[in-house]
């Protein structure tokens, strides 16, 4: 039987300013990151870049990063390395502003969901493929946009880093807060991906690990998280790297190469 | 009346951790499990560190513990414990650690 191929869906990259760091430290920092992801035990990862309320990325850096991180790419077989944009913003509108000017520079546009509003955005809108859970900030997610998620095959994200927490009982609380969260996406088998998180400094857990936490605190099905690590993130890099090739122009429509 | 229990099958978890004391390592695992499960799970799990050699260990554990002793190792650092394989005997489980380099 073919092992399973994780990948870690939250490597945590320094915001590029263009003037804290250069992008040749940045280059190192990401071969020393997929270092200790693989040593970890994941196959893969996705290095994620946070957008924070008024800030600016040089498109020109995005690019650049987005280059090294696929010619890394190439030098190491059977791996598929993939580059995230994190827009953690409270206006819809600068969200849209956002995602129409970075779409193009990352092979997955995720959003952060803070609140009622950004939640059901992100459930709707197809060119963003991730809706990041935050325990105890996020809503509750109503079933118009579980229906929504489902037929646009997106992915509701939790990450450790808001779940492990210094506090013994914090963490608790978090827990139970993640659990009435997922418990309905479960149950409807919403695509959920389960990473890591900005950790700082980056501190990735084993894959199977964090399978058996999943099954263990929130009742999930072993075979539902490991499909969601694996195959359909994979999946969803490789298939948003086609439509940016303009091989897929609309859905359902593939152009062969001749 | 003689009862005669069902023997638990066990599994035996390879190691590699920092540390070389196997009193240590157990203290530290079952540290772990008491702080995400509780005395139930150590109940389910009940580890018992059975060889080792320099900073690898073997650890038995009862079959419906490997996911409790994962489940906790969430919590703790990735380089601080590590498992690397998982066997059904205990002599294979000392082969591979000798194997180890």
């Amino acid at each position: 039987m073919p092992k399973r191929r994780f990948f870690d869906a939250y490597v945590h990259l320094p915001i590029p300013s263009g003037e804290g760091i250069s992008i040749k430290e940045l280059e190192e920092k990401i071969v020393l990151l997929s270092e200790k992801c693989r040593e970890s035990g994941y196959k893969g990862c996705i290095y994620t870049i946070q957008v924070r309320d008024k800030q600016r990325i040089s498109r020109k850096y995005l690019r650049s990063i987005y280059n090294f991180i696929r010619k890394s790419e190439k030098l190491d077989k059977n791996t598929v390395h993939g580059l995230r944009i994190e827009i953690i913003e409270q206006n819809q509108q600068k969200i849209l502003n956002y995602i129409r000017s970075l779409r193009a520079y990352a092979d997955i546009i995720s959003i952060a969901g803070i609140n009622r509003g950004i939640l059901a955005l992100g459930s709707r809108d197809r060119r963003v493929d991730v809706v990041t859970l935050i325990p105890g900030i996020t809503p509750q997610i109503f079933r118009g946009d579980i229906s929504y998620a489902l037929s646009l095959n997106k992915f509701f994200e939790l990450q450790l880093y808001h779940l492990l927490k210094k506090d013994i009982i914090k963490t608790a609380r978090a827990i139970d807060f993640a659990r009435t969260l997922i418990n309905p996406l479960a149950k409807k088998k919403v695509n959920l991906l389960v990473s890591t998180g900005p950790f700082e400094p980056y501190s990735p857990r084993n894959p199977k690990n964090v399978v058996a936490f999943m099954k263990k605190f929130f009742d999930l099905p072993e075979d539902y998280v490991v499909k969601n690590m694996s195959e359909k993130i994979e999946y969803l890099i490789t298939k948003n790297r086609l439509k940016l090739e303009k091989k897929i122009p609309v859905n359902g429509v593939y152009i062969e190469e001749n | 009346m003689v009862y005669i229990l069902k023997k638990i099958k066990k599994r035996y978890i390879i190691i590699r951790t920092k540390i070389s004391d196997k009193e240590e390592l157990l203290k530290k695992l079952v540290n772990a499990i008491m702080y995400a499960f509780g005395l139930e799970g150590l109940s389910r799990t009940r580890p018992t560190v059975i060889y080792s050699k320099d900073n690898k260990h073997v650890v038995a554990i009862d079959k419906d513990g490997v996911d409790y002793l994962r489940a906790a190792l969430v919590f703790s650092l990735y380089e601080d414990v590590k498992i690397l394989r998982i066997t059904g005997t205990s002599r294979k489980a000392k082969r591979i650690v000798d194997s180890l380099k």
